[in-house]
């Protein structure tokens, strides 16, 4: 599964808040409006949120769906519902080593004689598309086609190490390095064609296999020229290029957890059909708002879209493994363990949000396990629009929905499930000032978002905090390090990575 | 999970099949019928009570005659579905099976066939093992079922396929051939419990074909399966129902169940009860409930037993439904 562990708990939460806002007689989608962070922000637990592209993401879904026409006003039986998500854009903290000594990601590049770039990546290309995303960011740099762009991500011979394929890291990690080496391979590709031009590099453009210069194109030389000149100068042409976060995170316990240089967010909005008389429940169309930061692979990005739909709909209908008695699995084959099917598969309609992150290449963030989150609590939401049934548990097979069905029928004395209560919405006093705040707010992040100060504002009002100084002038506790102090590492209880203590051993044969 | 080896026999006739059945009979050798594969196969995969030898009935034309009263075992479920004078409760419970992949491939004597399932028994050697095996594929160990513990001498793998009840809602009989001899009955008693005895086949003995009574034309009906998903899945409950008459004025009604027992149930007395005291929609909740009560399925299969029992008076209700449209 993607995104393992964020996903189960996200559905709690976001169901948790529908809940909340079905309590306080406010619309679900408004009450998350009034309820967002502002893009540079710092949570309580330490994240740097750096972009936020979630409020577009809420009104994009809200609009595309037409869920002011349908939310609480749909029949019987059929319902609308909202969730939304937050993925970090690779781990902060690298699992495997101290990352004060060692970059998270690291390219090699290497200019042939043919003019071809080889770029060697230990990113692991398992079919999501990260060889693309490699060659892309070097293509770009370089202003080179893509066909002039080889990648040897397989061989672990040739690449440098790579921290690999998991907390959606690869593009937002591995393509910053790729564009640090291929700025150095640039520089010296400009330096060479300043010999040959006399042309200044400040006053050199590449483009079109050419490096020429900006005010006449006319004048230039070839991209292969300047190969050849800048090999003949230094004898080879590589430049490498590596990445790694700046420092971030509390030394509270468990502040390691969920720290990234960047946040992905979305807002899904799933629409339902339920069958009251069995249970079961077909998603009939999901609209899905994603922010990537910035879509270098706007097909691909769709595709994991729709695809994170697809595995997020069987996890929340159908896909669990069921045990006997003794602990036997008892479907582990591919038709009792249910994925669905392209029958069960409604029409996604992928929604790309670009919030331009000033960390990611070029403002990019992740689109791997982000675009899962959402589509379970959006499922589960709706199922409550539909029949008034909110389930506590996943998945939502038709024996566990009619289980609570027939519970609820018991409850209120109803024999048919089909006369069970259609779920109604009233506003409640409170709509109109969160729907004011929620228009606060959109006034405020615009106003942040064009703000040159980047400093973080600090989200803890509720805890007496000021938003706008740094939460370590307000809290003696809070410390900003990446790297624990003597003090810290004696003290077992604040750090949560013990990664800190840990000492490689490596058997040499003499020790 | 290889498929073990085995010897394939490939007659071109009955005849020809009869002999080979004749011949492996009198050397004192077991083997197993294959018409599409689409179930024997899997099970060969998985080591499920396979055999040296293998008689297929691919070759044979004369079991692939479908005419609306004659239905040969060796017709593919595609053909079934495809075939414009099929008739239409055929046409839509055939329509329900697997996937087109697997309806193209498996055959309408396969089908009514079909080996019971468990989840107890459709699973990998390795995984059987784990389990010190269970009394239908016991590798003679003398395992006890999984299922109802402690009886040894019976298996409750269930009934899983779908043409079963529709065959037997519109009178079907069922046409066997053996080497000494013809038989015919009508189809429900073709079905012969435990969940390894399955039916009334003997050694050696095939399904030739299907009929269907001329008056079949006069039935309408329609076939209501549980299952999560639309394709693939076989069924966890399923209910076909057909009528004779329309609306309030009904002259005959017929109902049979499958993927709930170890055999199909044909529910002659609930559909004559039903019928006597006739009284339109109003009479449906009562057959629901009838048909609830008299069948027991037994926890084997994806979805809880008391689940499939309760959706038996919903399917009931949907499967009757066109009835009152019009
Ligand atoms: C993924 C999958 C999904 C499936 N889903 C369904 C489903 O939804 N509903 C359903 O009903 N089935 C389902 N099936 C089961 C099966 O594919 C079909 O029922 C099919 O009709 C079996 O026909 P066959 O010709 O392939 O049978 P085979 O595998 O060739 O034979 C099945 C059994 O019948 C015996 N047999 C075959 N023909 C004769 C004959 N003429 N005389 C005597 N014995 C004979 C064989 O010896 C064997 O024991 C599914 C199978 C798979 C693999
Ligand atoms: S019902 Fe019992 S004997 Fe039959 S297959 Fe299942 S476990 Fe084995």
């Amino acid at each position: 599964m993607r995104g393992h562990g964020a996903v189960n708990s996200r559905c709690a939460v976001e169901v948790g808040i529908d809940a909340v806002s079905e309590q306080l007689g406010v619309d679900p989608m408004t009450f998350r409006l009034a309820n967002l962070l502002p893009p540079h922000s710092r949570t309580i637990t330490g994240f740097r949120i750096t972009s936020t592209g979630m409020r577009e993401c809420l009104a994009k879904v809200r609009e595309q769906s037409g869920w002011d026409e349908k939310f609480r006003k749909m029949p019987f039986g059929r319902g609308i519902g909202v969730g939304c998500g937050f993925f970090i854009s690779g781990s902060g903290l690298p699992i495997h080593w101290d990352p004060e000594n060692f970059p998270h990601a690291t390219v090699h590049l290497q200019c042939d004689m043919d003019g071809g770039v080889t770029v060697h990546t230990g990113a692991a290309e398992i079919g999501q598309g990260s060889d693309t995303a490699v060659a892309q960011a070097v293509s770009e740099v370089l202003a080179l086609p893509l066909d002039m762009i080889r990648v040897r991500s397989k061989e672990s011979d040739t690449s440098p190490v790579d921290l690999g394929s998991y907390s959606s890291r690869v593009t937002f990690m591995n393509a910053n390095a790729a564009i640090r080496a291929a700025i150095d391979l640039r520089d010296q590709i400009l330096k060479a064609a300043w010999d040959l031009t006399g042309y200044h590099p400040d006053q050199l453009v590449l483009g079109d296999r050419r490096v020429y210069y900006k005010h006449d194109p006319a004048i230039g030389v070839s991209w292969l020229q300047a190969c050849h000149k800048a090999q003949a100068d230094s004898g080879s042409l590589i430049a490498t290029g590596s990445y790694r976060t700046s420092p971030m995170g509390g030394v509270h316990k468990g502040a390691a957890a969920g720290l990234a240089p960047a946040y992905s967010f979305s807002a899904y909005v799933a629409e339902v059909e339920v069958d009251a008389e069995t249970g079961f429940t077909k998603v009939i169309k999901a609209w899905a708002a994603h922010d990537c930061g910035k879509a270098l692979n706007p097909l691909a990005v769709e595709g994991q879209i729709i695809g994170s739909c697809h595995m997020g709909m069987g996890q929340v209908l159908s896909e669990e493994m069921k045990y006997g008695r003794g602990g036997n699995l008892l479907n582990p084959d591919l038709l009792d363990y249910k994925i669905m099917s392209v029958h069960e598969m409604p029409e996604v309609i992928p929604i790309i949000v670009e919030s331009n992150d000033p960390e990611g290449p070029f403002g990019a963030k992740e689109a791997g396990e982000g675009p899962l989150l959402p589509i379970l609590p959006a499922v589960c939401n709706a199922v409550y629009d539909a029949i008034g049934i909110r389930p506590s548990e996943l998945p939502l097979t038709p024996d566990r929905v009619h289980k609570l069905i027939e519970k609820k029928c018991k409850a209120m004395g109803i024999d048919e499930p089909m006369d069970l209560p259609n779920p109604s919405f009233t506003p409640s006093p409170l709509q109109d000032i969160i729907a004011q705040r929620a228009d606060d707010h959109a006034q405020r992040d615009l106003e942040r978002d064009l703000l040159k100060d980047r400093s973080s504002y600090v989200n803890g009002v509720l805890f007496g905090f000021d938003p706008d100084r740094p939460i370590s002038e307000q809290d003696d506790g809070w410390r900003e390090a990446i790297t624990p102090t003597q003090e810290d590492l004696v003290d077992d209880n604040k750090r949560a990575a013990k990664a800190w203590k840990h000492v490689e051993r490596r058997y040499r044969g003499d020790a | 999970m290889r498929v073990p080896p085995f010897i394939l026999h490939t007659p071109t006739s009955i005849e020809e099949a009869m002999d080979t059945a004749g011949t492996l009979q009198a050397d004192g050798k077991e083997f197993d019928w294959i018409a599409g594969g689409t179930d024997l196969l899997p099970n060969y995969k998985w080591h499920l009570n396979t055999q040296n030898d293998v008689i297929s009935l691919a070759s044979i034309k004369e079991m692939r005659t479908l005419s609306p009263t004659h239905i040969g075992a060796m017709v593919k479920l595609h053909d079934l579905v495809e075939g414009t004078n099929s008739h239409p409760l055929l046409r839509q419970t055939a329509g329900s099976i697997a996937s087109v992949l697997i309806r193209r491939q498996g055959t309408v004597g396969g089908n009514i066939c079909l080996d019971t399932r468990c989840f107890w028994f459709n699973q990998s050697e390795e995984w059987r093992r784990s389990i010190e095996w269970c009394h239908k594929c016991d590798c003679d160990t003398g395992a006890d079922c999984r299922v109802i513990p402690n009886q040894n001498t019976l298996c409750v793998a269930t009934y899983q396929a779908d043409l079963a009840p529709a065959f037997m809602c519109l009178d079907a009989s069922i046409h066997l051939i053996s080497p000494s001899g013809q038989r015919s009955m009508p189809l429900n008693e073709f079905f012969e419990l435990d969940g390894m005895k399955r039916n009334v086949l003997e050694e050696g003995e095939i399904v030739s074909h299907l009929t269907l009574p001329d008056d079949a034309a006069d039935w309408h009906g329609k076939y209501e399966k549980l299952c999560l998903r639309e394709s693939w899945d076989f069924p966890e409950a399923g209910v076909a129902i057909a009528w004779k008459g329309a609306g309030n004025e009904l002259q005959g009604l017929r109902i049979a169940t499958t993927g709930c027992e170890s055999i199909p149930g044909f529910h002659q007395e609930q559909a004559e009860d039903a019928l006597e005291n006739w009284q339109g929609k109003d009479s449906v909740k009562a057959l629901g409930q009838a048909i609830r009560k008299e069948v027991k399925p037994v926890n084997n299969t994806y979805f809880p037993p008391a689940y499939r029992r309760k959706m038996l008076s919903v399917l009931v209700k949907r499967a009757i439904a066109p009835l009152f449209e019009e």
